[in-house]
């Protein structure tokens, strides 16, 4: 999972020159090339998709997620945080990312607890709300006071996301995030066994952090004749 | 990464593990030096069932010990009972029996 999340921030330091290029006009004949607008034109230039619900060219997306959330499996209840890290783009039909996300927390006895996945995320922004589905799949585990083999179980669910904007400034935003969860925990080696098949409920409060890298060079249509 | 999921080798949430893991944590919480290793909440199924593991509480029995505080537990013995039950069965006489029998009484 550190892997996973190496590469992410990989990902994320890579996209990032994308984001300082926007501040530093380029050479004069690359941009009357490019747009045909004069230089003054490009130095003055900001991107006004930056705080649109729908682009109209995809810009790269960046979403961060930090919350608690509870859990119920059978009769037992888990409470814990989680966070979720989700890289891709938001385009004119909507916001399609790839999301790593991670849950810790312990049962109602005690028992710590462990739940990571990972999935695409589909977001559609109506104003100051978004809403969209997520899909994922992952590995669930309790820790065992009798043991040390964890009870265990692969998950494949997907979660149903609201997010209500609290700030919007320059392609960055703030906003509350809920989610509803369902997963179904899955035996491998038993797959065919009533008895460790079982699903997994939860629901999910915190604050996303968004930021939609702004584009480096104005969209052609926007040349001055 | 799927197939990496599936090779961890995962076998379930299953409830009577997962009840049985709560109230050995209970146990442990309110029953001076009892050793939750001592008890097994594992559950393995084999193909004609002859290496079949059940956990050794059934769900009834760890949810009334996860409804128990510590004082019940301790007054009505049951502590002092486990820790028996982890010493060698050389006194049938004195012997509690299975996990379940200790605590048929204050259960029932």
């Amino acid at each position: 999972m550190s892997r996973a999340i190496a590469m992410l921030l990989g990902a994320m330091v890579a996209a990032a020159p994308f984001s300082a290029l926007a501040a530093e006009p380029d050479g004069d004949e690359e941009i009357e090339e490019e747009t045909d607008l004069r230089p003054a034109d490009a130095e003055t230039w900001s991107d006004p998709d930056l705080d649109v619900d729908y682009p109209q060219r995809s810009h790269l997306s960046f979403r961060a997620v930090g919350g608690g959330g509870l859990r119920a499996v059978h009769s037992t209840l888990i409470g814990g945080a989680e966070a979720e890290l989700s890289l891709g783009a938001d385009t004119k039909r909507g916001s399609f990312l790839g999301s790593l996300h991670v849950f810790g927390g312990r049962t109602e006895g005690g028992l710590p607890v462990g739940h990571f996945t990972f999935g695409p995320t589909l977001a559609w922004q109506l104003g100051l709300v978004s809403i969209g589905p997520k899909l994922r799949i992952g590995y669930f585990w309790i820790d065992r006071v009798t043991s040390d083999d964890p009870i265990d179980a692969l998950t494949v669910g997907g979660a149903a996301a609201l997010t209500v904007d609290l700030h919007r400034n320059e392609g960055f935003a703030v906003a509350l995030n809920g989610e509803l969860r369902a997963d179904a925990l899955l035996p491998f080696f038993e797959i065919f066994d009533d008895q460790g098949t079982t699903g997994l409920w939860g629901a999910s409060l915190g604050l996303q952090i968004r930021l939609r890298a702004p584009r480096r060079t104005p969209p052609r249509t926007a040349s001055v004749q | 990464m799927f197939f990496a999921l599936m090779s961890i080798g995962a076998r379930g949430v299953g409830e009577r593990e997962l009840e049985c893991e709560e109230a050995a944590v209970r146990l442990q919480d309110c029953c001076d030096d009892f050793d939750p290793t001592t008890m097994s909440c594992a559950y393995e199924w084999s193909c004609g069932g002859d290496g079949d593991l059940e956990p050794s509480l059934r769900t009834s029995t760890a949810e009334c010990i996860q409804g128990l505080s510590c004082e019940e537990l301790n007054a009505s013995g049951v502590c002092h009972l486990l820790l028996l039950m982890e010493e060698p069965e050389e006194d049938e006489v004195r012997h509690p029996g299975s996990l379940d029998d200790v605590f048929a009484e204050v259960c029932s």
